[in-house]
């Protein structure tokens, strides 16, 4: 549906190349390359999570045993690796987010919550309930 | 020969190509239009205009006003029956663009706002900030978007209008991005090319101002008029001539000098009281005699006065004039707030151009043009600031109805002619790519520049017009020798560079026979050899028409309705 | 005025010649003011004509002369050579085909434009002999900013989802959309709904930000893209109404 008239004729170009600097030589490309690689690891956190409800839901002994596991070195680390691109995330989530604060969104005015509370909040959730889980896991909680 | 048929063919996609374009189609939907334009339209040069568009649109401001500033402003060279109905569809036309989505600034009752402008006597001047150029012309482009029948061939070069038994038949025009010919047929063709700021060495105007629509009629056989007119603007910045708009004294700025005078006021320039406001051709000149009395400071690209914006406020220029602040900070590293602008006289508008009547109808059947390429005219012999935006719209319109009941009202006639024409086109324009020869393109544009700027500058008289147009001739002599190295088809800009060169020289000759001959002053031709106005013998039209051995200049009346010619006092 | 010899790496493709882009270098004689298009017209008018470029009004508003400098997408005009050390590369927009030399095919982004319908669109039209809507400074200030786009282009060649996914209809367009959707006068978020909410609209970006980073006119087309969504994703639970004329 092109705007130009039907007989736009085209010549040989070359291809079109990359953005310069992307995906590892430019800061700015590497922090996006990094956001964008939050994802395997909150996916990761999700795991976890979901096994523990399942865990809790199958009993005492169950959940111990989900405990000790967890306690391993290498699922702690794991665990402290999530904790870290959910920080990630979540701060350059609301960084992005305080653009969402607009003056009106279609007929309705500004809303009385802050915009980026209101995106942040499900993650924010999230890293909460994470938080408590390693807390629980370090012995703090019960 | 590829040809490409359509019933109006548009050259020129800016402010005035686009509304004519929008006009024939919603006059006629059955006829499609081609725009033509050697530019994505909203690169045209349209988008820099700064200042604002003028139309009546309070109740302490009238019609007759208006007109009567306009007059007077041009110093009685308009043709009044045309600036009466220039004044009486401003406002419609500002009103409609404002429908069409253009953001123009408002009070605080919602109405659109208006500003003093340059030989306003009243508030009139509607602006968006100060990028109304911009608003508009994007305005204009998204809104042509809506038309199917308006079809657009982006990056085209029309180089040639095809006549066939005595009436236009289309343009033949090259794909710059192929190389590829095209006789693009259509049954009227409405120039909307622009100025040719570019003859110019220090300039407003963009690359693209050549002149192109101007040599394109001129070649055709239709007469340029007024071309001696060359509008300076006082406040371009030196060495790149990049503007600085009017709208900044217009919101209360100052000129002045390196004795710190506001010289408008302190000395006897004929702007009165209206002092900063006054019309654009005498400030100019106020700057070069300020220059000329050793009053003016020196820079490394000649003399400079200041344009002083520090008492109106950080609040008030981010909010009026945020894009003169951006501008002054990124091209000559001045913060208005703070300091004062360096600002010179730079050729910014052309108020001559290919003779019209009042519907953009030239004398060519089928050939209309509007726009700063055509003069109606309006503008006579000086024009009032934020006229033109408002000319493009109004004459813009006029001439796309104006072409679309033409084309509607004519038959397709035959096409052989034109598409030999088109044929003939190619061949030279083969020829051209690569050509052998001894001379260069930028050599003799700079060359050129250097004839206008030392004949045809400010300040006039007859020797230096006279080596002006000698050399002028002498150039298109040599520029038949010009050599070029780039032998490709594809996007080749070294072509595109010699035609637009060829077509700066046909219209710096008319601009200095023209001149050389108007033996008076008025408007923003100033000559110091003869100072004064002279209505007996020159209150009149000058026409420049083609001639095969060399061009015939000739007069024509201008037209006078209600306003008596008086002394042009401010 | 000082001159200064600087090296100008360009990337050429000639298509009728060139199998791949190739870097030539140049040198030339640059005043300290210049931009780095002065330096290419230098080249042009003395040193090799065959340079093929765009530009026009050389004080960034007409959006023509956006190139790659440094890496880094920037309108020509405005980038000034005594901000740059050492030799300066310059290579076309990223993520467009390569015409020639310096000049990309916009076609696309043209399309992209035209798409989102970027016209005001209202129900009833009031005559003009009653003149204009009204419209408040309040409400024009609502979308003022994303009208200053002057389709430059700089932010299609900086974003990263366009360099894999081509189709994606891209920053500009869609601020030009959503600064439709603010304007008071205008009422036709519904038609531009089907295009913002499909697969190559609004959800496509990732928040890079970097087409607000490069922006040379301070459009924040990120920040028009996340309301854009938000406001989709409202207007799709039927929270916000969606204005139309049918």
């Amino acid at each position: 549906m092109s705007a130009q008239a039907p007989t736009a004729e085209k010549t040989r170009t070359a291809a079109p190349r990359p953005p310069a600097g992307f995906p590892f030589r430019f800061y700015r490309y590497r922090n996006y390359v990094v956001f964008a690689a939050t994802s395997v690891f909150m996916a990761l956190g999700c795991v976890g999570l979901l096994e523990a409800l399942y865990a809790l839901g199958r009993g005492e002994e169950a959940w111990k045993e989900f405990l000790a596991n967890m306690a391993k070195p290498h699922n702690l680390v794991l665990s402290l690796v999530v904790l870290g691109f959910t920080l990630y995330f979540v701060l350059r989530f609301a960084w992005v987010g305080r653009k969402i604060a607009a003056g009106r969104i279609g007929p309705i005015p500004r809303p009385p919550l802050p915009m980026p509370l209101l995106g942040v909040a499900p993650i924010g959730g999230f890293l909460t309930l994470w938080l408590i889980l390693l807390a629980i896991l370090a012995g703090v909680l019960p | 020969m590829d040809a490409i048929r359509h019933d109006i063919i548009l050259v020129g996609g800016g402010g005035a190509g686009l509304r004519a374009a929008i006009a024939a189609v919603e006059a006629n939907p059955k006829l499609s239009v081609a725009c033509v334009s050697k530019l994505y339209p909203m690169r045209s040069h349209t988008v820099s205009a700064e200042g604002g568009a003028a139309g009546v649109a309070r109740d302490d401001d009238s019609l007759e006003l208006h007109a009567k500033d306009t007059i007077k402003g041009s110093d009685f060279l308009a043709d009044q029956d045309a600036v009466e109905l220039f004044v009486e569809a401003a406002p419609k036309e500002l009103y409609q663009l404002e429908h069409w989505g253009c953001p123009w600034s408002r009070e605080k009752d919602g109405r659109v706002a208006v500003r003093a402008f340059g030989g306003m006597s009243a508030k009139r001047t509607w602006y968006a900030t100060d990028k109304t150029g911009f608003h508009m012309l994007h305005a204009l482009f998204q809104t042509s978007l809506k038309y199917d029948r308006i079809v657009r061939y982006d990056e085209y070069f029309a180089t040639k209008i095809l006549v066939e038994n005595g009436r236009v038949a289309g343009v033949a025009a090259f794909d710059i991005r192929t190389g590829k010919m095209h006789a693009v047929l259509g049954r009227s063709v409405i120039l909307c090319t622009g100025g040719a700021g570019r003859i110019f060495p220090f300039t407003t105007n963009a690359a693209v101002k050549t002149g192109d629509g101007m040599a394109l009629a001129y070649r055709a056989g239709v007469g340029l008029k007024d071309m001696e007119f060359v509008q300076y603007h006082p406040t371009g910045l030196p060495g790149t001539g990049i503007l600085m708009t009017e709208a900044s004294r217009g919101e209360g700025g100052y000129l002045k000098n390196n004795k710190g005078e506001r010289f408008l006021i302190e000395y006897d320039y004929g702007v009165g009281n209206k002092a900063e406001l006054g019309p654009r051709d005498m400030v100019s000149r106020a700057e070069m005699r300020e220059f000329q009395a050793g009053r003016g400071f020196k820079g490394p690209y000649g003399d400079y006065v200041h344009l002083e914006l520090m008492h109106l406020g950080e609040e008030k220029i981010d909010k009026r004039l945020p894009f003169v602040r951006e501008l002054a900070k990124n091209y000559v590293g001045v913060d208005p707030v703070w300091a004062p602008i360096p600002v010179r006289p730079v050729v910014h508008y052309m108020m001559g151009g290919v003779d019209t009547d009042s519907h953009g109808a030239t004398e060519l059947p089928g050939l209309f043009a509007a726009g700063e390429c055509a003069c109606v005219s309006i503008n006579g012999g000086n024009r009032l600031g934020s006229n033109s935006l408002t000319e493009c719209l109004v004459f813009g319109a006029r001439s796309g109805r104006a072409a679309a009941e033409f084309a509607a009202g004519s038959s397709a006639g035959s096409e052989s002619g034109a598409l030999e024409q088109a044929r003939s086109e190619d061949a030279r324009l083969a020829k051209l790519r690569g050509k052998h020869g001894g001379e260069k393109i930028a050599q003799i544009r700079r060359e050129l520049n250097h004839a206008t700027e030392s004949g045809c500058g400010v300040f006039r008289e007859e020797d230096s017009m006279r080596a002006a147009l000698d050399a002028v001739v002498q150039l298109k002599g040599r520029y038949a020798d010009i050599g070029l190295s780039d032998t490709s088809a594809i996007f080749n800009t070294e072509v595109v560079q010699a035609i637009e060169l060829g077509n700066m020289l046909d219209v710096a000759e008319a601009v200095a026979l023209s001149a050389v001959n108007r033996r008076e002053s008025r408007g923003a031709h100033t000559r110091t050899d003869y100072p004064t106005r002279d209505d007996s013998q020159f209150w009149k039209h000058s026409l420049v028409k083609f001639a095969p051995d060399g061009p015939r200049l000739s007069y024509k009346p201008v037209v006078k309705t209600r306003w008596e010619l008086e002394e042009r006092k401010y | 005025m000082e001159l200064r010899k600087v090296k100008f790496e360009v990337l050429r493709f000639r298509p009728e010649s060139d199998p791949e882009p190739v870097f030539e270098t140049y040198e030339i004689d640059c005043m300290e003011d210049w931009v780095v298009l002065d330096a290419l017209n230098a080249i042009k008018d003395d040193v090799d004509p065959t340079l093929s470029h765009r530009w026009s009004c050389r004080m960034g508003v007409c959006g023509s002369c956006g190139m790659l400098v440094n890496g880094r997408p920037v309108l020509t005009c405005a980038a000034f050579v005594r901000n740059y050390e050492g030799t300066i590369r310059v290579e076309p927009l990223s993520n467009f085909p390569i015409v020639r030399d310096l000049v990309v095919e916009l076609d696309g982004f043209i399309d992209k434009i035209k798409s989102v319908k970027p016209w005001i669109i209202r129900k009833i039209e009031k005559d003009l002999s009653e003149g204009e809507y009204r419209q408040s400074p309040e409400q024009l200030e609502e979308f003022k900013q994303f009208s200053m786009c002057i389709n430059c282009a700089l932010c299609y060649a900086a974003c990263p989802v366009l360099a894999n996914e081509p189709e994606f209809v891209g920053p500009a367009a869609i601020a030009l959309a959503h600064r439709y959707n603010l304007d008071s006068r205008d009422e036709g978020n519904a038609e531009r709904f089907g295009v913002l909410d499909s697969h190559d609209g609004v959800y496509a970006c990732s928040f890079a930000n970097e087409c607000s980073q490069v922006c040379p006119k301070h459009v924040d087309p990120a920040m028009a893209i996340q309301q854009a969504k938000m406001t989709d994703f409202l207007e799709w639970v039927h929270i916000l109404p969606k204005k139309s004329f049918t």
